[in-house]
């Protein structure tokens, strides 16, 4: 501000942002008019505020879900999105509901990926609907000379070989649970009960070879899985858990595979 | 709920609306698709202030479920008088101070160097600033974002935390004043010697304006 002025900061500011002391702010602007020095200094004050908006807001942030836990009210929120990428679905608020999507992602995520014995007899993981997995397997091996990369690879050669990025697996299972969503919105509260009985005994029945399978695909593909850190899925699985639908070790197994598959950096997309 | 309420009806809820009170309300009652509401509504400008305030996606995502924590604990003897954001806010302010007391947290200083896109080291404060850098064409969008982290990085936190709320939060100077307990007056003083402390950071080093082509 202009020394010689008596005009204060809380004017100045108040000006800046047009946000109370309106006769002050008035009286200054009248000033404005006949001062250079007081102008300067708003200028001065306008360009530094224009700076800031370098540093935009983030429009994709990690989503919350409260679940409720069977005790009651309160309960927990749980912060589960971030592990999993943009855009998950936010809205799956009934704790079955919640629990049911996420087995049923399950099912699903073995439903779309392709486990198969490469020649050099390492598990490879495909895409169902992508390139035939021989092809994507012969396509690795030309990229690596003398087979390099077919056993264990690492992070980028494996999504090369695999024929998937994590991005396209997240975008896949993100619609899943979409449409899970919407499906168990539209169910009643027994109809929810049948189809959680139903997926219950479909993860009994197929979990425990499926995960075997896709622990291996996944192992040899992204490395050494068990020292990952545990994402906020683990979170999710915990609550599944809690519910009953399938058992701790297999979960613990589900949370590895899945973080080890969609572990991302948070990726915010500016405004 | 008293009403059924829609996100589209609580997305642009005003602090003090009768849908508000009709959320918060539900919530003191054990609605959980109320409170679900209430997290949809302000997750989002949370994060976005913890996460400039502490400078840490993770770590404000556990901030931010932290307040809402605490909200939930403490929902049943809240007192609808002001606005939620400002409730919301208060406890959020606290835990990040609490963040950064527990943990001794060195505050990144504007005088040290900010990296451009290129990964050149810019020292701004000893005017080593690099030419190229400083070129329209070579401060990219990323570098002009990292210079403001800098930049409100080296404030004060009281400054600080006061400019993020005015300029990303867009939060009245009354609700700030709320949130912080603390005079507008006082508010307003601080917004003002933030800005005026950024700018004359810019201008010891050189830069003199910011643009949308880059450094002047």
């Amino acid at each position: 501000m202009n020394k010689a002025c008596s005009y204060g900061e809380e004017q100045l500011i108040s000006l800046l942002y047009e946000d109370g002391d309106e006769a002050g702010v008035a009286e200054l602007r009248a000033h404005l008019a006949a001062c250079a020095g007081c102008r300067a200094e708003v200028e001065a004050l306008t360009s530094t505020r224009e700076m800031l908006s370098a540093w935009p807001n983030a429009v994709n942030v990690p989503r919350m879900v409260y679940v409720n836990e069977r005790s009651g009210f309160p309960a927990r929120v749980r912060r589960w999105a971030g592990a999993i990428g943009r855009s998950w679905p936010r809205s799956l608020l009934q704790p079955i509901a919640a629990a049911a999507a996420v087995a049923l992602m399950l099912v699903a995520a073995a439903a779309l990926l392709d486990v198969r014995v490469a020649p050099d007899g390492s598990l490879r993981l495909g895409f169902r609907g992508g390139p035939p997995l021989d092809q994507q397997v012969a396509d690795a091996a030309g990229a690596a000379p003398d087979g390099a990369g077919a056993g264990v690879p690492d992070g980028t050669a494996a999504e090369t070989a695999a024929g998937i990025t994590r991005e396209e697996l997240a975008g896949e299972l993100t619609q899943t649970v979409a449409q899970l969503e919407e499906l168990f919105r539209s169910r009643s509260d027994e109809e929810r009960r049948l189809l959680m009985a139903a997926i219950d005994e479909r993860m009994q029945e197929q979990g425990l070879a499926m995960s075997q399978e896709l622990h291996g695909a996944v192992d040899a593909a992204f490395g050494d899985i068990q020292q990952q850190q545990e994402s906020d899925l683990g979170l999710i699985f915990s609550a599944i858990d809690e519910l009953g639908v399938i058992t701790g070790s297999e979960l613990q197994r589900m949370n590895n595979i899945l973080a080890s598959l969609m572990q991302r950096g948070p990726g915010f997309e500016e405004e | 709920m008293e009403a059924t309420l829609t996100k589209a009806d609580v997305r642009g809820m005003e602090g003090g609306s009768p849908q508000e009170a009709s959320l918060i309300r539900a919530c003191q009652e054990g609605d959980q698709t109320a409170f679900n509401l209430l997290v949809w509504r302000w997750e989002k400008p949370l994060f976005n202030f913890t996460y400039k305030y502490v400078g840490d996606a993770h770590l404000a995502q556990d901030l931010v479920q932290e307040t809402f924590l605490r909200v939930l604990k403490s929902i049943g003897g809240y007192e609808h008088r002001g606005s939620f954001s400002t409730w919301l806010y208060r406890i959020a302010v606290n835990l990040c101070k609490d963040h950064f007391r527990k943990k001794r947290v060195p505050m990144v200083s504007f005088n040290d160097y900010y990296t451009t896109s290129s990964g050149d080291r810019v020292y701004v404060k000893d005017r080593v600033v690099d030419e190229r850098a400083g070129s329209d064409e070579a401060l990219a969008a990323a570098d002009r974002e990292e210079l403001v982290r800098r930049l409100l990085a080296g404030l004060p936190e009281e400054q600080r935390v006061v400019i993020l709320m005015k300029e990303y939060q867009a939060l009245r100077f009354r609700e700030i004043a709320e949130v912080l307990d603390l005079p507008e007056g006082t508010v307003k003083a601080r917004l003002y010697r933030g800005l005026r402390t950024m700018r004359e950071q810019l201008e010891s080093s050189g830069i003199t304006g910011m643009g949308s082509g880059g450094v002047r």
